[in-house]
């Protein structure tokens, strides 16, 4: 089970990427000091609650869109400016599998915030789903 | 030149796809790729892509960095969505179960064989006659239709024109599909439209919300429990009200718990009867077949059983005694019977809005003079002293 983020529309997913096991982003928590995914909750609006399930957030309005990313760009930025080095080497293309803490949730922040430009741009719906990704997206893929 | 000439289609095609639907599309062209996003990413970027606003039977047109160009269709059907529509209308259209069972067996139970049969041979029927790629991709939720060809080497004219052809050949194909016969795919297609009925029940939502919020003055948030059952709860441990559960059919309100039936366990053996317990085996034994069964009688159709404890716990037997006489008051000066389901089915909005709001004030009455009654005056100050010793060992320990 992990937790993936998706751009879905009539019901169709269009792009999709893992995000990490709750036990994972649970440690990430207790490093950094923020959930990157519970942290959603403070932004959503009505609509949203009702539209999102159990292990399930949905998110469509402008608002919500503009508040997500300002958070996930805050968190880009400061993992950029105190380890200026090593985001850079990922940037890069330098650092392939051995990943840190910094590194993944850097990606992570960066892929959510692309998704909820392409999901405002066309708009979609942005999806964070807590799920067996072979079930929905692993068997998608072209 | 290779952007600017892709920026030229995009445009075309974005137009084109315009005038055929008759409604507004959009454009999205690929931007920055970092190389670590492989790892994360279960879908190649494109190098652009087109969608329609309006659903209809063009889902999407765009093309890879590998060039293919795919025309995808809309979802023949949406699984869920026809489970939760048909859910919905059960709920709410009770008088009519007999139709909803007919489309159910009709639909839903026939549904994947129609699609994996008929369409399949409509979509040969046509990859033969029009000599193009088509074919079903099943996703999680339903099936659609792709058509795809390579765009090596075309020039912007005859990709162009290309993709004229494939976007009026899944059309033709789509209105084949959907006018079939017996029409089944239609009415699935059409049971996968989200319904007006969850318009409804979404402002009732909100309305309920808002008047918690107004009436307690503390933010409250909508959860969804299951397909048709949504809960609406606090922010905060500063509510008389723990949870509002609102379905298309009724709506449960509870009140934040006003008596706790171990603090009162405690409370008496610890306090007042402590020694004599211990020393009475056989009351000793009682008092576990009580805490044993405590979950069940908890619940107010237990209540008899409940009452076969009182040689016990008198002093508890009273407490609830005296609940039961207090809600009474409230019950009768507010009009409301507590404890009961609110039954929406069939009631407008403003009766449900100003029946959700009679209850609160109830609610809100009883809480705050449930706290008049000397003994749950003494078991909320007994439980406080024990939260505050717990929160001393727990500061102590760590």
């Amino acid at each position: 089970m992990s937790w993936y983020v998706s751009i879905e529309k009539n019901g169709k997913i269009i792009d999709a990427a893992k995000i990490g096991s709750n036990d994972y982003l649970y440690s990430l928590f207790e490093k950094f000091g923020f959930h990157i995914i519970d942290s959603i909750y403070n932004y959503l609006t009505d609509d949203e609650m009702i539209a999102g399930e159990k292990n399930c957030i949905k998110i469509f309005n402008q608002d919500t869109f503009e508040n997500i990313l300002r958070f996930y760009f805050r968190i880009s930025e400061e993992l950029f400016n105190a380890n200026p080095g090593i985001i850079n080497d990922l940037n890069n293309g330098l650092i392939y599998s051995d990943y840190s803490d910094e590194t993944w949730m850097y990606s992570i922040a960066i892929t959510i915030s692309k998704f909820i430009r392409k999901a405002r741009a066309i708009a979609a719906e942005l999806v964070f789903r807590y799920v067996k990704g072979e079930e929905i997206f692993e068997s998608r893929s072209k | 030149m290779r952007v600017e000439a892709n920026e030229i289609l995009v445009l075309d095609v974005k137009k084109m796809l315009e005038n055929i639907l008759g409604s507004k599309c959009v454009a999205y062209m690929s931007d920055i790729t970092f190389p670590w996003e492989k790892n994360f990413r279960y879908t190649k970027n494109r190098k652009w892509e087109i969608y329609p606003i309006i659903r209809g039977p063009i889902f999407s047109i765009y093309e890879t960095f590998e060039d293919i160009v795919y025309i995808e269709s809309n979802l023949l059907f949406n699984e869920k969505e026809i489970i939760s529509n048909i859910a919905l209308m059960e709920i709410k259209e009770e008088s009519k179960n007999e139709a909803i069972k007919e489309i159910k067996s009709k639909i839903y139970e026939n549904l994947i064989d129609f699609i994996h049969g008929k369409t399949v041979k409509i979509i040969e029927d046509f990859s033969k006659r029009e000599n193009v790629d088509i074919s079903l991709i099943s996703d999680y939720l339903g099936d659609s239709i792709v058509l795809k060809f390579d765009s090596r080497n075309l020039s912007i004219n005859e990709k162009f024109s290309l993709i004229k052809k494939h976007i009026s050949i899944l059309i033709n194909v789509w209105n084949e599909i959907m006018g079939a016969d017996d029409s089944l795919c239609r009415k699935a297609y059409e049971f996968s439209l989200p319904i007006k009925m969850n318009e409804d029940f979404t402002s009732l939502l909100k309305k309920v919300k808002s008047i918690l919020e107004k009436n307690i003055g503390i933010k409250f948030f909508i959860k969804k429990e299951s397909l048709t059952l949504f809960s609406i709860i606090p922010s905060s441990e500063n509510s008389f009200i723990s949870s509002i559960n609102i379905s298309p059919k009724d709506i449960i309100i509870k009140s934040k718990t006003i008596y706790s039936f171990w603090n009162a366990m405690h409370y008496y053996t610890i306090h007042k009867s402590s020694q004599k317990f211990i020393e009475n085996i056989e009351k000793r034994m009682r008092w576990k077949q009580f805490n044993d069964s405590l979950w069940r009688i908890l619940n107010i159709k237990e209540k008899e059983e409940l009452e076969s404890f009182s040689d016990i716990m008198p002093e508890v037997m009273n407490d609830i005694k005296q609940l039961n006489e207090l809600i009474e008051k409230i019950n009768k000066k507010y009009e409301v019977k507590l404890n009961l389901e609110i039954k929406i089915h069939e009631l407008e909005e403003n009766k449900i809005i100003s029946i959700v709001e009679k209850y609160i004030n109830a609610i809100k009455d009883a809480y705050n003079s449930s706290f008049e009654l000397k003994n749950i005056k003494e078991i909320e100050k007994y439980a406080k002293e024990i939260l505050k010793e717990r929160i001393k060992k727990e500061e102590y320990l760590s």
